[in-house]
This record gives C-alpha cells, structure tokens and sequence, in this order.
C-alpha cells in the first residue's frame, strides 16, 4: 500500500466532483499563506496609504528564457535549434510561452505512470541535480574542542585522544590561559572572537568544569555554532549528567576526563560532528525536530492503542502510575512518528535530537529480539539525574521480512522513557503488548514502510527542494531527497554523492535561513519573504569557429532560493536551475504553504497521545 | 560607552623587562561622575589602571591575536573582534606591526553595533595618515604625543557625544570609500571648465595649485521639511584622477561635519573639542546657563539644552578674548550679552597687507534689490587661509595634510591646503608645499572671486528653480558602492532637529565666531537679515568664519520666496526623507543586519548574490553583491506604495521594483 498516494495531490484519486476544489485549492487562493505577511502598523517602518498591494496573489504572464536551458537539452538531442531560437518573435510569443511554461511545470515528468503501490523510485526525464554555488569546505575550516577549565582536553573534532596530543594540549593551554584571564580581570566571559577578514569566527562556551570552543571560515553564525557546541556539550552531559561530572571535578581540578568517557562516548561525539557539518541536518539549524508524515486517522489510530495499552497496564497494575514518562515511536532517518506524555510536559527539542543520535548512531546494529534498558541524562529536562529509556526497534518479520535489508540500519523504534531505575520489566512488557497491538491493526506496516513524501508529490512547479516548518508544533517536514542515480545502489561511490548532495543541500539552507536571521539567531522580522539569487557574472562567450558552442554550451547556473518567515511557520525553498521568476517561484511557495497547512494533521503530530 | 584606547608596538619590546616600550598609548575614558582624582581633561592619572594593568591588556589582545592567526587565519588579516559578556574589544593592526584597540563595554539594548566602532576606529588612524602620515615615519619620540593629541581627542569626542556614531548612518560601513554627490537635474557642467581654465590652468596658479576638492554640505540642522535629500551631500568633483587619498580626505572632513554639524575654521585648524561640564556638585549652582552666559572658572560656555556638553575652545588667542570679556564684564557689571560683548572685544590691527575685501558682485546694497535671485544673497569667505589675522595659530593659516598623487608621489607627501566656502559647498584647494603665492593677499582674493563664480554657476545648474509639479519625490532611495564611491539617496540620521531651528551646539559657536569675525573682511554676505553684521563690513577680520548659508537651504529659501513667490529650487527628495528619525535609524540598523548576514555569504567567486526581502513593515529591500567588481547596491522601496499592475510582467528580482528603478540603474550605467 502506498502511503504517498494518500496525501499527494494526484488528481487522478480525487473524485471528479471535488476536482475542482482542488485545482483551485493547488493553485492558492488569494486568502491563501499570504495574509500571513500581516501589517503591523504600530512597528511599520513604511506607513500604507492605499489597502496593502496583492502583488503575491499576481499570476505570472510570462515564463523566462533562463528555462530552456533545460528544454533545449531535451530538444536539442532531436533538432538543435539555433541560439538566436531563444529569442522568439512577437508572432510566436503567446504560443512559445504556453509551450514553455507546460514543458516547464512539466520538469517532473516520469517516464513511467504513477501508480498506487508502487514504491520504485522514478527518475525524472530532465535532470533535476542542482550546480553548487558555494565554496568547497576544507576540514580545516572548522574545528570543535571541548576541554577541562584547568586545560585538560577531552575531545577535538579532528583529532583523536591521544593523536598528537601534545599540540592540542598546549593550544587547550592558552585558551584557558585567555578564558581565565577574562573571568579574573573583568569578571567577563569570552564569548567570540571575530577575524572580519578570513571570516574565521571563535565561539567560545563556558560550561565549567567543561569549556567548549569551536572555530569555523564556513559563514555560519556565532548563534550556529553555539547551537551546535550546546548540543555536544549536552551529549556529555547525557552520558554523566551535571552532578557527576560537578563531583569529577571538585575533587579534582585537572581530572582528565578523557579516562571517563567510553570510546563509544568518542565515536558519538564524532558522530554527532558529522552529523551537523557533513549531511542534510537542519534540526538544529531551525531549532525543530522532523516528523514522519502519516495519514491523520492512521496515527490518531496509534495514539488510541498507546494510551489504551497504558490504560490497561496502569489498570492491571502492570505500570505504577508515573513509572512511564514519555512515549515516543520515531521512524527512519529520526522523523517523530508518535508521542504519549503527560499532560502539560513536553520533552525539549534538544534532548530528543540527542537522544535519536544516540538511537542511531550506537544502537542500530542490535537485532530486533534485542532490548536496551539505557540511563540517558535529558540534559534540558533535568541536568542532574538520568531517566531510563527502554528502547526495542520494530519490524514486521512476517510480511516483509524480505524487505529487511533495505532498511536494515534504518528501523523505526519504540523509546520508553521513565524516570524509575528499575521499571525495565514493566515497560518491557507495555512495550510488548504496545507493538502487538499495532501489529494486530496493521499499523506497524505504516510505521515501518512509511517513506515521507516527495517534491513531485506537492503541486509546486520548479521546486527543488523545500523544508516547511511550522512553529506550533516544532517540527518540520521535507521531501525525501532525490538522486539521479539508482537508490537502490548502496555502493560506497553512492554513499559519497548522496553525502555530497546532503552537504549541498545543507549549504544552501544555511545560507538561505542566515539571509533572515541575525548573527545572534534572533529573526530579522516577525514577518518576512525573500528570494536570494545566485548568479554567475555574465561573461561574453567566445565565439567558436564552428556551431560546437550551440551544442555544448554550458548551462549558465542562476540558483533562486526563498525564505518565507511569518509567526505560523517558515518556509525554505530551493528552486531549480535556471528559475528567476520570483512570481512562480512565489506561486509555487504558496502551493506548498496551502498544501502544507491542508494536510497539516498528516504532517505533523498534533498533540501526540496525552495522558 | 567607550572604556579604552590603547596603541602599541610589541615589536619595541625585546624581553620582559622592556615589555613597557610597547605601549604608545593607553587613555582611560571617565566621565565626570566617575572621576575622583583626574585631572581637568578627563584622564585619570596612573591611579585608575597601573601599568601592569595595561600591560597585560595589550599582552591578551597581542596573544589572541597570534593564536587566531595560528588556526586558519589569513596574512592579510587586519581586524579582530574580541566579545566578552559585558565588553567588546575591537582591535586592528596597522602597518603590519601597530595595534590600535578599543574597548567598549556592552550594552545589549544599543542599537548601534560594534561594527560601525570598528569603523570609526579606521577612519581615526586614516585621519591620523591625513595629518601626520604613518607612524612609522613619525618620530618616535613624538610620536606618542602626536597619538594623543589625534585619538584621544577623536575618541574623546565620540564618547561624549555617541551620537556621531549614527550621523553617517550605514556610509560609515565603507570606510575606504567616500560618499559622492549627485545633481541629477545638471545637465551643464560648464562650471567646471571654469574653474579649470580660471584657476588650475591659470598662468599665476599653474602647477603651483596640484588640485581643488569640492564638496556640497548642506546644513543638517535645519528643519525636515527644508532639507536636501542625500543624495546631493558629499563630494562634487576635483580636477585630477590621480589623487589616491581622496577618500581619506572626503571622510575627514564628513567626519567633522558630522561631529559639529558644520564647518568653520576652528573646526578645520583642529581647535575643538568637545569636554563634559561639571555635573551639580562639582560647580556653583547660581549659573543659569543660558547660551551666551560665559565663566571664567571653566574658560567655557554651556548651554542647557545640549545636555552638560558644550564645544570647548582651545584657541588660545579666542581664550584670551573671553578672559578680556569676563574681565571687563566683571569689572563693570555689564551683562553678557553678546550684542555688548563685542564691543568689548580687543580689536587687534589688521596686518599691512590686508585690506578690507569686498566682492565685486556682491556690493552691501545688494539685499536690498528685490529681484535679486537667492544665489545672489550667498556668502563665501575663506575658512583657511593665510589671510586670517597673523595672531591665529598657523592651524588658520594653511592645513598640512598628507596626500598622495599617485602621478608624482611614491608615498604620502605633505600638501598645503586652503579651505574656502560658498554657501554650502567647500573647496580644499590643494597647493604644492613651496606654492608661495598662497600668501599673496591679492592673489587670494582673486582665487576666492574666481571660485565664486564657478560656484555660483555650479548652483544656478545643480538647482534649477522648478514649479510645484516638477519637484517629484523619488518612490525609492538607493546606495550604490562601487571599488571607491558611495552614492546614497537614503537620508542619514541626524536627530530631531524640528523642535530646534539651530542645535544648542551650533549657537555656542556662531555666537564665537560672529565675536571675532566682527565685520567679516573676508566674509561676503549681503543677507538682508544679517545686517547687523554688515555694520561692520570695513572692521578687521580674524579669519575664522563657519560656512554655510547662514539660514540653510530651506530657510534662505523661505526668505526668497518672501520676495519671488515663483522661485522654488529642486531638493531631490525622496520618500524616506519625511521619516521619522527613529524609524530612519531602525531603517539603517536593519539594513545594517541584511548586510552582516551578506558577509557571511559563501558563494564561490564570480558569483553575483541578489536579494529582495519584503518585511511587513513595508519595507521593500533589494541588495545585490558582486564582489568581482566590488559593487554593492542596495534599493529601498515601500511596497505598500508598489503600483504592481504597473510592473506586470516584470518578474525578475531586480526588474520587479518598477520602472523608476530600472531607469534610474539604466542612467547610473549610461554616465560610467
């Protein structure tokens, strides 16, 4: 069964009466996302003197001749047109347009038909890669180091304990010396050291005992970088919790806590480092957490069975009431697929984006009889104690046992967290019962097949890529990313481009969420819609002997990106090559917005199973 | 607020016994309230922070610096931000061995960043080029000295009064570029040719003057409503290419304008200052402070609106002259009122060469013509000049300042340069050091006349008199800054000056000058409304003079139009340009952000950036960056103003804010 069908807007499953609705609902009604860029009069730099302008709702009369950059790839295999083609005369504007604008929208076109069921990725006819525009990173553009107040390091992002640790320990050295000299001359805490031409940026983080400090020439900002030292100072403390590492260090100042950590704590450390500068991760970028998009009465239906099993076991005393705190089911890739938690307490975004590194980095080559009873510190929650997470991956052997190795290291999981030390057995047996009944129901095939959704599956024409985040629930949704090459190849040369593209993709979402926010993370306006352009400098092209140019000319790379920002959710776009035409690209964000918020009970968890 | 300053040299010091040779300089900043035992200029004595203290400042700053360095930083790396939780230090490196650092504390509800210090703290050591050239080839035992006398009084200034920090708005950011200004409307730039065939290829000046700087500095002080857009202030033109610290010499003297709000010759000699009054406790409480009330015991001259500051004079001879006031005010009980003041001031004799000058065109009856044009009612004098009287410092005789030509020098030489003034507009005339005619009395006066006319001509065809129809306010306001230029129709941010017809500060010093200007023999005016000035037409001239209309634009206008209901001059304004000044600076300061965040833009080089952000306060912003060729522009619109059927069709991010700005842009492209 093909969970996508359920939600895109394929037409085709839409009975004939409602299309209609439909198509208007696709192409955003004028009532649409865009009141969400309200006025506010009484902070309104620009005072209106007419109603404010519709321009967002305009449509769009012309197309642009930056597209056939694309069509003539497609059309040049058969008939090459000449350049000057390009240029069209007056006659064939009306119909030139019309063709270019179909063939535009129809960039996603398959070679195959789209049917239910069928989980096969299909490429597209044109390509749909999208030219880096950034400067490539060097490893030694960045650097993460954690160490002791009294020097002692503890861990850097690109050396190992005990690799030439001499250097590190000196370097560890100064910066303490220069930490401490702020805190005892000017009862002031270093916080960043700029160098504005290199663009070198120092972040420093006082945690004492623990001082994290961390360098980067990639453009981040200063609110960046801390987010990311907080998230590796908050694995630390998720692995000793504040109390403990407090009495480390009382006794005595130069503890090397190097010898305290595990080696696993080093691979996490360096996990967690990969993790933020080398893949697609913007959880921490838009401060949110991902969630797997399931049709509204499938996790509803969750829901009920989390907290009817809950009833029962509270009712045949098989759980005390309050051993069990959260409940939470994520699926692959760490996207939140379900919540139980008491009434009024929700869980930091923070500590869960730790605690599914933690599940994926460390736990996922357990088998599925296997179960982990793991004392997490949630250091948002409570610095200074742990809870006890049960944690048992989930799986549906008996129907798709075959599809195992697909999603081998990629498994859904069920964590039960309580604050009891010995509540092992208990939530052992809830958890059981629980995966039961959601195999029983058939809803453990939802949750294990569930593969999100993809950007031909939103009606937004000339869209590369898109995260929508939406503010209420704190959680965001994107589409899964799209290669050209065969998913299904697992080779390592695979695993590089797909890297490669994730770090692309992440660049451009950087920099797209920086255009909007200062250097402190706090948002530019309350309120606020921009379209960044990258473009090459025009250079005259030298004219060849020959018309080989007309064949092998490069496609000139012009990359638009949008950023939509108002107080419900934000939005971040990236367009194909070649888009400049900020009203479709303005559209399409609207279509995403409209179709986002119309199955916004599919996209995100609402309020989770509460009890 | 400023805790800081401190210049050094580690490359002076060859162990840890000789580590104190490193510091050149390190000036605490007091206010009076804080003072216990300073002295009478603010400083603290070693008291507040001992050497060691010192010392070890520098040495934190010089060793975050080598350690930065050490992990990616780049050799040409020139500044550093250092933010502590309640202090910034911004550090700069000069002449590949000189640190220049400046410590601020923080204060997370100003709105004015680090940023725009940093910049100041540029502009402070460029300035210090301009008059003194490099440290290196200063004289090291005067060098500590020299230091003194530039940076403290620049940054003293700066502390006592923190809004220069806003003045120049985001033209501050770009400190090795100069703000240009533009007549779009002047469509005849004979005005130029004569003053090159007048004065530069003119026998008698003819390689003797090596340039001539003009600038339009309309008065900021005047009401909104009468103010000239932006766009018009700045640079206008100078007569060679060659001139490599032009920029240095543009914002040295935007800097002063913007500091005291005009010009004058004690501000261009270097005779000003700003001090603190002493707060309640530290004074008798029986002065009333009022603008004209003078007190010997501090030698100043306060005013109750300018919030315990007050412009201090140093000019000595200007000190002695307010002693000889008190003296003889003391002695008779005569009020001070500065009608009878200057009757008491000593009238020193006129040298031999000087005579009395009067214009040819600009006779003492001339306001009394009724048609006579307002550009007929302009005055102009010399701000600098040999011809002020021979008791005035050499400071008001010539500046020596700096420059480079790259034609003729491989380094800064040492130039003589006049100031002269018509209305609003300054022109340094730029003199070889051995040009000896400059001293000729006669000679001046002919330039003076010369210049005059060009002027005036500039005037007539920068400020076409235009009817009520024709003066269109602009729908959007633009920067464009190119490798050396900055062109901006965004106003910059003076405070609210439409409760004020003359700032407070501005009345300290006309009431000075008029004092010992007297009867202006170097001072034409024919305003009608000064007339009490003109009594003394044939008296002796100081020399020292302030320049502008003495009304501003909007009012000698007003007066004119008294006269000539028809005549109405185009003032270039655009929409901003009725903001209010809060919501003017917010405008800057998210500007400012837009532009941070375009800093850290990671695009690979050849890449142009293009940015259009709309916010919900109406602001419309395009920015586009191409870092190839240097080039910044930045477009502001209101969209809540947008005619959007009239752009249909128009869908690309630049070509979308409307026809007035894509030919505005087509203009630009067409004059380069």
């Amino acid at each position: 069964m093909n969970l996508n069908e359920n939600y895109i807007d394929n037409t085709h499953l839409i009975p004939a009466s409602k299309k209609g609705n439909q198509d208007e609902l696709s192409r955003g009604r004028p009532s649409d996302p865009t009141t969400s860029i309200s006025i506010n009069n009484e902070t309104a730099i620009f005072q209106p003197s007419l109603s404010p302008a519709t321009s967002m709702n305009a449509l769009p009369r012309s197309t642009n001749a930056s597209f056939v950059g694309s069509m003539r790839s497609l059309a040049d295999l058969r008939n090459p047109p000449p350049l000057s083609s390009i240029h069209m005369s007056n006659d064939d504007n009306d119909a030139a347009t019309s063709l270019m604008t179909r063939l535009n929208e129809s960039i996603y076109s398959f070679d195959g038909t789209l049917s239910g069921g069928n989980h096969t990725m299909m490429r597209s006819i044109v390509s749909n890669e999208i030219p880096n525009v950034f400067q490539k990173t060097d490893d030694y553009d960045k650097n993460f180091f954690i160490f002791t107040s009294a020097g002692k390091p503890i861990f850097s992002m690109y050396n190992d304990a005990g690799d030439d640790d001499r250097q590190v320990s000196s370097l560890m050295g100064i910066m303490t010396t220069i930490i401490d000299y702020f805190k005892l001359n000017n009862s002031s805490n270093l916080k960043m050291i700029n160098s504005n031409v290199s663009g070198l940026k120092f972040i420093f983080l006082d945690k004492s005992p623990i001082l994290l400090m961390g360098y980067s020439k990639r453009g981040e900002t200063s609110d960046e970088i801390l987010k990311q030292l907080d998230l590796l100072h908050s694995y630390i403390l998720s692995t000793l919790n504040e109390r403990q590492l407090c009495r480390l260090f009382t006794k005595r100042d130069n503890f090397d806590l190097r010898n305290f950590l595990e080696p696993t704590d080093f691979e996490n450390l360096r996990e967690l480092c990969h993790l933020m500068n080398g893949k697609l991760y913007p959880d921490l970028l838009i401060n949110s957490l991902q969630c797997l998009p399931l049709r509204k009465s499938i996790r509803t239906r969750i829901h009920t069975q989390m907290l009817q099993q809950l009833t029962q076991a509270t009712s045949h005393d098989e759980i005390t009431r309050g051993t069990l705190l959260y409940g939470l089911i994520v699926s692959s890739h760490n996207k939140m697929c379900s919540v139980l938690r008491p009434r009024g307490h929700t869980l930091h975004t923070t500590d869960l984006q730790l605690l599914f590194s933690l599940i994926w980095n460390q736990f996922q080559n357990i088998d599925n009889t296997q179960e982990l009873w793991v004392p997490i510190c949630f250091p948002k929650f409570n610095s200074s104690g742990f809870l006890y997470c049960y944690i048992k991956f989930l799986s549906d052997e008996q129907e798709y046992g075959s599809e195992q190795e697909e999603t081998e290291g990629r498994r859904p999981v069920l964590v039960l967290i309580s604050a009891s030390k010995d509540a092992f057995f208990p939530l052992k047996v809830f958890g059981n019962k629980l995966v039961d009944s959601l195999r029983e129901d058939g809803l453990l095939d939802y949750i294990v097949h569930s593969r999100g959704f993809r950007v031909r599956d939103v009606p937004a024409p000339l869209v590369h890529h898109f995260i929508y985040k939406s503010k209420r629930h704190v959680q965001y949704v994107m589409p899964e990313l799209e290669l050209n090459e065969n998913e299904d190849e697992l080779s390592e040369e695979a695993e590089i481009v797909r890297l490669s593209y994730e770090r692309k993709l992440q660049n451009y979402y950087q920099q797209l969420h920086n255009t909007v926010t200062s250097d402190d993370g706090v948002e530019l306006n309350g309120s606020i819609l921009n379209y960044i352009q990258w473009g090459e400098e025009e250079e005259e092209q030298e004219a060849l002997p020959d018309d080989t140019s007309l064949h092998f000319q490069r496609e000139n790379i012009r990359m638009m990106g949008l950023c939509w920002i108002t107080p419900k959710f934000e939005l971040y776009v990236i367009c194909n090559n070649g888009v400049t035409d900020k009203e479709m690209i303005l559209r399409s964000a609207q279509k995403i917005v409209s179709w986002c918020r119309r199955n916004e009970s599919r996209l995100f968890i609402q309020d989770g199973a509460i009890f | 607020m400023l805790k800081y300053l401190t210049i050094f040299d580690p490359s002076r010091s060859h162990g840890e016994d000789d580590t104190y040779r490193e510091l050149l300089l390190y000036h605490q900043f007091v206010r009076n309230g804080d003072q216990r035992d300073g002295n009478d200029n603010g400083e603290r004595p070693e008291g507040g922070t001992t050497n060691n203290v010192k010392l070890s400042q520098i040495g934190i700053i010089q060793g975050i610096w080598t350690l930065t360095q050490s992990l990616g930083g780049v050799a040409e790396e020139t500044e550093k931000v250092i933010e502590l939780d309640k202090e910034t230090i911004l550090v700069i490196k000069v002449e590949q061995k000189y640190f220049i650092a400046i410590c601020l504390a923080r204060d997370k509800q100003a709105s004015v960043s680090s940023h725009f210090y940093l910049k100041q703290l540029w502009l402070s050591y460029r300035f210090f080029n301009l008059k003194y050239g490099l440290f290196d080839n200063c004289n090291d035992t005067k060098l500590s000295g020299l230091l003194n006398e530039h940076f403290v009084i620049f940054w003293n200034n700066i502390f006592l009064k923190p809004d220069i920090m806003i003045r120049k708005g985001l033209e501050l950011l770009w400190d090795d570029k100069f703000k240009v200004a533009e007549f779009p409307q002047m469509k005849d730039p004979s005005w130029e040719s004569k003053i090159i065939q007048d004065i530069l290829l003119a026998k008698d000046s003819y390689l003797g003057i090596k340039d001539i700087a003009l600038y339009h500095l309309p008065k900021s002080n005047v009401p909104k409503k009468n103010r000239l857009n932006n766009k018009t202030f700045g640079f206008m033109r100078n007569f060679t290419s060659n001139l490599e610290t032009l920029p240095d010499l543009s914002n040295w003297i935007y800097h002063l304008h913007s500091v005291y709000d005009e010009l004058s010759s004690h501000i261009i000699a270097g005779n000003v200052h700003y001090k603190e009054l002493p707060t309640e406790d530290q004074q008798p409480a029986t002065n009333d402070n009022t603008a004209t009330t003078l007190r010997p015991e501090d030698n100043v001259t306060s005013n109750a609106n300018f919030k315990d500051k007050f412009l201090h004079n140093l000019t000595l001879p200007i000190s002695f002259a307010y002693d000889a006031v008190q003296e003889v005010g003391a002695t008779t009980g005569i009020s001070s009122s500065m009608s009878i003041l200057r009757d008491y001031i000593p009238r020193w004799p006129m040298t031999t060469t000087q005579e009395p000058q009067e214009s040819p065109r600009m006779g003492m009856n001339a306001h009394n013509n009724e048609t006579e044009s307002e550009l007929d009612r302009s005055r102009y004098a010399y701000l600098i000049s040999p011809m002020c009287a021979e008791l005035l410092p050499d400071g008001y005789k010539l500046q020596k300042l700096k420059l480079k030509f790259t034609d003729t020098d491989k380094e800064l030489n040492t130039y003589d340069c006049l100031f002269w003034y018509y209305n609003d507009v300054l022109a340094i005339i730029i003199c070889h050091e051995g040009f000896s005619k400059i001293w000729d009395q006669e000679y001046l006066k002919d330039l003076s006349y010369k210049l005059s006319e060009g002027v005036r001509q500039f005037y007539e065809v920068a400020f076409p008199t235009v009817t009520h129809h024709h003066d269109s306010v602009e729908s959007f306001a633009y920067m464009l800054v190119t490798p050396t230029q900055i062109k901006s129709s965004i106003p910059t941010c003076y405070g609210s000056h439409d409760t004020l017809d003359v700032s407070p500060l501005t009345l300290v010093i006309n009431g000075l000058d008029s004092m010992f200007t007297g009867g202006l023999g170097n001072h034409n005016t024919d305003d009608a409304d000064d007339g009490e000035d003109n009594d003394n037409d044939n008296e002796r001239n100081w020399g020292v003079d302030i320049m502008g209309g003495l009304f501003g634009y909007g009012d000698s206008q007003k007066v004119t139009v008294k006269k000539k209901k028809l005549e109405k001059r185009v003032r270039y304004t655009n929409f901003i340009d009725s903001m209010d000044d809060d919501k003017l600076w917010e405008l800057h300061v998210m500007i400012f952000k837009f532009l941070e965040s375009l800093k850290n833009s990671r695009r690979q080089d050849g890449f142009i950036e293009e940015r259009l952000l709309r916010l919900n306060n109406g602001v419309l912003c395009y920015i586009r960056e191409d870092r190839g060729n240097d080039e910044l522009v930045i477009i502001v619109k209101n969209w809540f103003e947008m005619d959007t059927m009239a752009n249909e069709g128009s869908n690309g991010l630049f070509s979308s804010l409307g026809k007035d700005v894509t030919q505005w842009w087509d203009s630009i492209r067409e004059g380069e």
